[in-house]
């Protein structure tokens, strides 16, 4: 599974969006959920809250099986509730890994993309040790053999881990 | 061959997310392979789809052979490893990075590579010119 952590906390998140920003979420409910509910559902309903508790516009939250299919996104542009949301919205946080990131790029590319997640490799998830990151496309990380637990790598970059919290 | 020149037999594992869009696990490849052994005197007394080898829960409950013939990535096989510590696990697949599928064109892409495959960025599998792959 791709192992991707989150780049900003809500705080920074909230400083970087303009305030008439109207706010589209798209989550993936495969890999970006198993990396410690960065995605998914639950972080996707949760992150929706949050923001528009604090004011914002969030013209959806959008949930999908994965998203480093190219045609995910395009058929949900064929549902009519879908693209009004994505035409209206002007920024989009994705709770994906890099790849669903590009593929949002290619689909949605009038929307301002607000990378929340960094994407450091390849792993898989132990039953004792949780999500393990064992191939990483991280320069600065050597890793061993039986791979590193993705909390220990989230300190090691500096990084956070899991859904936006308050 | 060489790795299993002293197995009898063996299970297969293969996994049947992403190495099935990548050509390289799922059950049509299983099945391919589970043939050629047989005829090549490797005894494939059990042939196991796993939706995700890389979540270690799915492997719980299944008892292969000594000897597993690994379909998944390298994730996969970490995982495969600390699930059967004593087993011997031949890996048919390198795994060369990140990527996405289009099922327009039946094809996966290799993205985001890991060092020693950049030269491979773009590359598509399966493709017509998987030469340059391998």
């Amino acid at each position: 599974m791709i192992m991707t952590l989150r780049r900003l906390d809500y705080h920074s998140l909230i400083a970087f969006l303009p305030r008439d920003a109207r706010v589209l979420v798209w989550s993936c409910n495969t890999c970006a959920r198993l990396c410690n509910g960065f995605g998914g559902k639950e972080a996707t309903k949760v992150l929706c809250s949050m923001l528009s508790e604090d004011g914002l516009e969030v013209v959806g939250g959008e949930v999908s099986t994965v998203s480093c299919f190219k045609s995910v996104i395009r058929k949900r542009l064929d549902r009519a509730d879908f693209r009004m949301m994505a035409e209206k919205a002007t920024h989009l946080i994705p709770l994906t890994c890099r790849t669903g990131v590009e593929m949002m790029r290619n689909e949605l590319p009038w929307l301002e993309i607000v990378e929340v997640g960094e994407t450091v490799g390849l792993g898989y998830l132990s039953e004792s040790r949780g999500a393990v990151l064992t191939n990483s496309i991280v320069e600065m990380l050597d890793l061993p053999e039986e791979g590193i637990p993705l909390s220990e790598v989230a300190e090691d970059l500096g990084l956070f881990i899991g859904p936006f919290e308050r | 061959m060489e790795q299993l020149s002293t197995a009898r037999e063996v299970t297969i594992l293969s996994c049947n997310t992403c190495t099935r869009y990548c050509g390289t696990g799922g059950r049509l490849a299983m099945d391919h392979l589970a043939f050629h052994l047989n005829n090549n005197g490797v005894t494939v007394v059990g042939k196991e789809l796993v939706t995700k080898v890389c979540i270690q829960e799915q492997l719980r409950g299944r008892n292969p052979t000594k000897t597993i013939v690994l379909m998944a990535c390298s994730s996969g096989l970490i995982s495969a490893k600390e699930t059967w510590p004593d087993a011997v696990i031949v890996p048919t697949n390198t795994t060369l990075g990140i990527g996405s599928y289009d099922p327009e064109t039946s094809s996966a892409t290799l993205l985001f590579p890991f060092a020693g495959y950049e030269t491979s960025r773009g590359a598509q599998f399966p493709s017509l010119n998987t030469e340059t792959i391998r």
